[in-house]
């Protein structure tokens, strides 16, 4: 069967049918026998100096168990992170936001336990607080971390460059070309300020660990998108080797970056330890909001340009707030730079890039890292140039847009999509579209190389019945990773869907895998399984020629048994041949490395993930109020592996681009979050989506994954926000710089673009 | 949270400073603090904050400190209270500056800040902000009446 009769056929995904009935088990169900509940309890200061903290009333308590606080740690090496080992397990003296733990109740319910938390006595000194990155960045700012204690080369390539004696945490800096020579020649330079706002993940499931702590290792059954990292994490803090620390990852309610790396395992794991038993810690949503969110930015750029629209030269600097721990921010800071490039050719960039510390939740990894941010600033600027030249913004883009196998930045892949052939088919499908007016469109266009780091590996089992067993690390989170596998594995062995199934994850059984994130499964582990399957096909045949004789060549994997010269064999047959039993199976293993494919895999990116959007706004000038009529997202994804999930995807991401488009922004006051709560926190709803929304999958064929594949699923959300705002320009004129883009915002802009127009 | 309160007393120094000199007298001007004891003359004293805000009715013990003392031009003092009930702490520093002007009258000027931390602050601050202002409002009222001047808006 090949992919186009496939993709008509039966449903790919396995998990629908368990979700909409309520069979599924996401790992905020599991249960573990004798298992207590967790409950944390978080500073409410923004930055102080813990006291003294008296548990006694809390464990007095009927049904309180333990209580988990710093004075536990004495002793012990309790620093962890993925950068910097700048996060203690739990605060032990000191508070660095709203929202660090400080203290955690094991009890035999979480209602007990919720209860005791206003039993703890926690005696503060406040001390002095900044939320703001470029506060953060002066001299006499107050310092959140005084020792910078670095990693290397653990959870990315490389180290952070961070500032010791002040609050900045990663500086990166990038040239290429002559920077000074190509501004010289310019006829104009434009210099912009953007802002980006602070944003949360939204998860419907909130982050969700149950850990068992024994004498003999460690399980956690965690809602996590890299089992392999909470193992490593884990491992180094608790002093145990990684293979008695088993991760075991059940169905997981939307992770968005939110549940990458390593979130709330150690806290969790520690709790176990304490407690002497296993312990589940669910957070509430509003706890989830203090856990991690993106990072928000203050972007600069400075863009040198001839008069007949040419771009020779740019500059970015962007400032990133990155809350009190650096989590992945280093990342995200260095992403952020190059991200603000676009998919344009220039003579010359100077690149610049700041994550600050700063008394707000920890900033992390959130779909695109440092990609909407970027390209915001980006794609605003690129439509106040075309404007101001009095160019087209389209054709403006046009100009300059590299074309597939231009290089945008010297040590990255060449970008392998075409970029004004995806332009000009979103910008025609926008047309087509009933109702289109160009009078209220904007338009954008995106590049990110996503952090796929080529390390995937995957088992493939063939059982003697002839059902498949696919199984990987990478993590179910409503993406449809599985069914996509399960297909990939499917063609390899050509075998039909309904005889290959995938197993959970669980690091106790599943070969190591990086992550899931970055767009990377699809191709990376697809590359694995397919490898994998290669490898049971190697031993089929092996066996086949074997038993039956003749050339391996002639043997073929078909529906249930091997074909060959003398027919069709069962396997079953196969097996009694060669083991005298009905009994026994294949088992293949598939790696992908930097060193694969004599290291075709290792220069990065391993794809380019870009994106076009076009957008037609209908705005209530009286009240500044905004909504998207009408969207066209195209993206290159090289071949579709299931059109269902990856039009999902697609959709999924340019509507929470929309998020942060209008309405998202955690506030922050007096060092206080003061709408960490869903009451006050919006996100689109369904009647604030686009009433007209047309995906525009291109498949070009020549991506580096299975079938030709890219990945996909985080580059819709880059282009939705500047869509909006240049559309605003196109229809009033008006030019908002910072998100969202709120009533006010826009009213004001509205409002002063009018009053410009009438000098 | 910073408010800021800026008059001009037609009185001179020397007559307006009792009134700040006697701590539990300038205490019980704030909206909602009673039982202003004194511990330690001119350096510490307890009070309760009693405030409704929104729903919430709040009853926090309190400690005020006199942190610096410049007779007859200066007082600053800090307050900090705990509601155990719904988990609010309060901060305030009160920073009372007096100067002389040209013509024997005072420039009083009132820098206040007030931090809120707790469930409070995180479930309703523009609810606590709102409150702050017209417990400030009220201040200016109460101190404006103890000196015997008009009401602003008056």
């Amino acid at each position: 069967m090949d992919r186009a009769t496939q993709q008509q056929g039966a449903e790919i995904r396995d998990d629908y049918l368990e979700k909409v009935t309520g069979a599924a088990v996401y790992a905020s169900d599991v249960t573990v026998p004798g298992m207590l509940h967790g409950r944390v309890l978080r500073s409410p200061m923004p930055h102080a100096k813990i006291r003294s903290i008296d548990t006694s009333r809390a464990l007095a308590m009927p049904g309180v168990v333990a209580v988990l606080t710093g004075a536990d740690l004495a002793g012990m090496s309790h620093h962890w992170g993925l950068y910097l080992r700048d996060r203690p397990l739990i605060a032990v003296d000191r508070v660095r936001y709203v929202g660090d733990p400080v203290a955690a109740v094991a009890a035999v319910d979480e209602f007990t336990a919720e209860e005791a938390l206003d039993a703890i006595d926690v005696d503060y000194e406040p001390l002095p607080h900044v939320t703001d990155a470029e506060e953060a960045m002066l001299p006499d700012a107050p310092l959140l971390h005084e020792h910078h204690d670095k990693l290397r080369d653990f959870y990315f390539r490389g180290e952070t460059r961070s500032t010791e004696g002040s609050n900045v945490f990663q500086h990166y800096e990038y040239a290429q070309g002559d920077v000074d020579a190509a501004f010289a020649k310019a006829d104009r330079v434009f210099e912009d300020r953007f802002t980006f706002p602070i944003v949360f993940h939204y998860a419907m499931e909130p982050h969700v660990v149950t850990a068992d702590y024994r004498d003999d290792g460690i399980t956690l059954w965690s809602g996590s998108q890299s089992p392999t990292t909470v193992q490593k994490v884990l491992s180094q803090l608790f002093g145990v080797p990684l293979a008695r620390i088993r991760v075991i990852v059940p169905y997981i309610g939307g992770g968005f970056g939110g549940k990458s790396s390593v979130k709330i395992d150690p806290l969790v794991a520690a709790l176990s330890w304490k407690a002497k038993a296993p312990v589940r810690v669910c957070l509430a949503i509003n706890e989830s909001m203090l856990t991690a969110r993106r990072l928000s930015a203050a972007i600069y750029l400075k863009t040198a340009v001839t008069n007949a629209g040419r771009l020779l030269a740019k500059s970015v600097r962007v400032v990133m707030n990155g809350g009190a721990y650096a989590d992945t921010g280093p990342a995200v800071a260095v992403k952020a730079a190059i991200r603000a490039i676009g998919p344009y050719r220039f003579e010359a960039l100077k690149l610049e890039s700041y994550a600050v510390y700063t008394n707000t939740v920890p900033g992390a990894a959130f779909r695109s890292i440092g990609g909407p941010p970027a390209v915001w600033a980006t794609e605003s600027q690129m439509d106040i140039i075309a404007r101001e030249l009095a160019i087209d913004p389209v054709d403006f883009r046009l100009r300059n847009l590299a074309a597939k196998g231009d290089s945008v930045k010297a040590d990255l892949r060449p970008i392998d999509v075409d970029m004004p052939g995806m332009l000009r088919a979103a910008v025609g499908a926008m047309d087509a579209e009933p109702g289109a007016n160009a009078k209220v469109r904007g338009v954008a266009v995106a590049a990110s190389d996503p952090a796929n780091i080529p390390i995937a590996s995957a088992i493939v089992r063939l059982k003697v019945d002839g059902s498949v067993l696919v199984i990987t690390n990478s993590i179910e989170m409503g993406q449809g990773v599985h069914g996509v596998l399960r297909s990939v594995a499917s063609q390899a062995l050509a075998q039909p869907m309904d005889r290959v199934h995938f197993a959970r994850p669980d690091t106790d059984s599943a070969p190591y895998d990086w992550a899931t994130g970055a767009s990377r499964s699809t191709v990376t582990m697809g590359l694995a399984v397919e490898e994998a399957c290669l490898d049971v096909l190697k031993q089929v045949r092996e066996l086949a020629v074997e038993m039956l004789g003749g050339e391996m060549s002639a043997y073929a994997l078909v529906d249930n048994g091997v074909t060959g010269p003398s027919g069709f064999t069962a396997l079953r047959d196969l097996f009694i041949r060669a083991y005298g039993m009905d009994s026994g199976e294949l088992v293949g293993i598939g790696r992908i490395t930097p060193r694969s494919r004599n290291g075709a895999l290792a220069k990065s990116p391993l794809f380019w993930e870009t994106a076009v959007g076009v957008g037609e706004v209908d705005v209530d000038a009286e009240t500044g109020q905004v909504r998207v009529a009408r969207y066209v997202s195209a993206a290159d994804v090289g071949r579709v592996m299931n059109r269902k999930a990856a039009e999902g995807q697609d959709e999924g991401a340019a509507i929470q681009g929309l998020g942060h488009s209008l309405f998202e922004e955690l506030v922050y006051e007096d060092g206080q979050p003061i709408n960490a709560s869903l009451i006050d926190y919006h996100v689109p709803a369904i009647d604030e989506t686009p009433p007209r929304f047309h995906t525009l999958l291109i498949e070009s064929g020549d991506g580096p994954g299975p079938g030709g594949s890219r990945g996909m699923g985080e580059g819709a959300i880059l282009p939705v926000a500047p869509v909006v705002a240049n559309a605003l320009a196109t229809a009033y004129g008006a030019r908002v710089t910072d998100l969202p883009l709120t009533p006010e915002r826009v009213w004001r802009a509205i409002r002063e673009a009018k009053a410009k127009a009438a000098k | 949270m910073n408010f800021r309160m800026d008059l001009t007393v037609p009185a001179p120094r020397d007559s307006i400073w009792p009134i700040f000199f006697d701590v539990a007298r300038i205490a019980s001007l704030i909206p909602g603090c009673e039982q202003v004891t004194e511990i330690e003359p001119l350096e510490l004293y307890s009070a309760v904050m009693k405030q409704k805000i929104g729903p919430f009715k709040m009853e926090a013990p309190a400690e005020v400190r006199v942190e610096e003392m410049t007779e007859p031009s200066r007082l600053k003092a800090h307050a900090r209270g705990k509601d155990k009930v719904t988990g609010t702490t309060m901060d305030v520093m009160l920073d009372v500056t007096l100067e002389e002007t040209d013509d024997d009258g005072t420039q009083l000027v009132v820098d206040a800040s007030l931090t809120v931390a707790g469930r409070l602050a995180s479930l309703g601050f523009s609810v606590v902000k709102k409150k702050a202002e017209e417990m400030f409002a009220e201040f200016e009222r109460r101190l404006r009446a103890e000196l015997g001047m008009p009401d602003a808006a008056a």
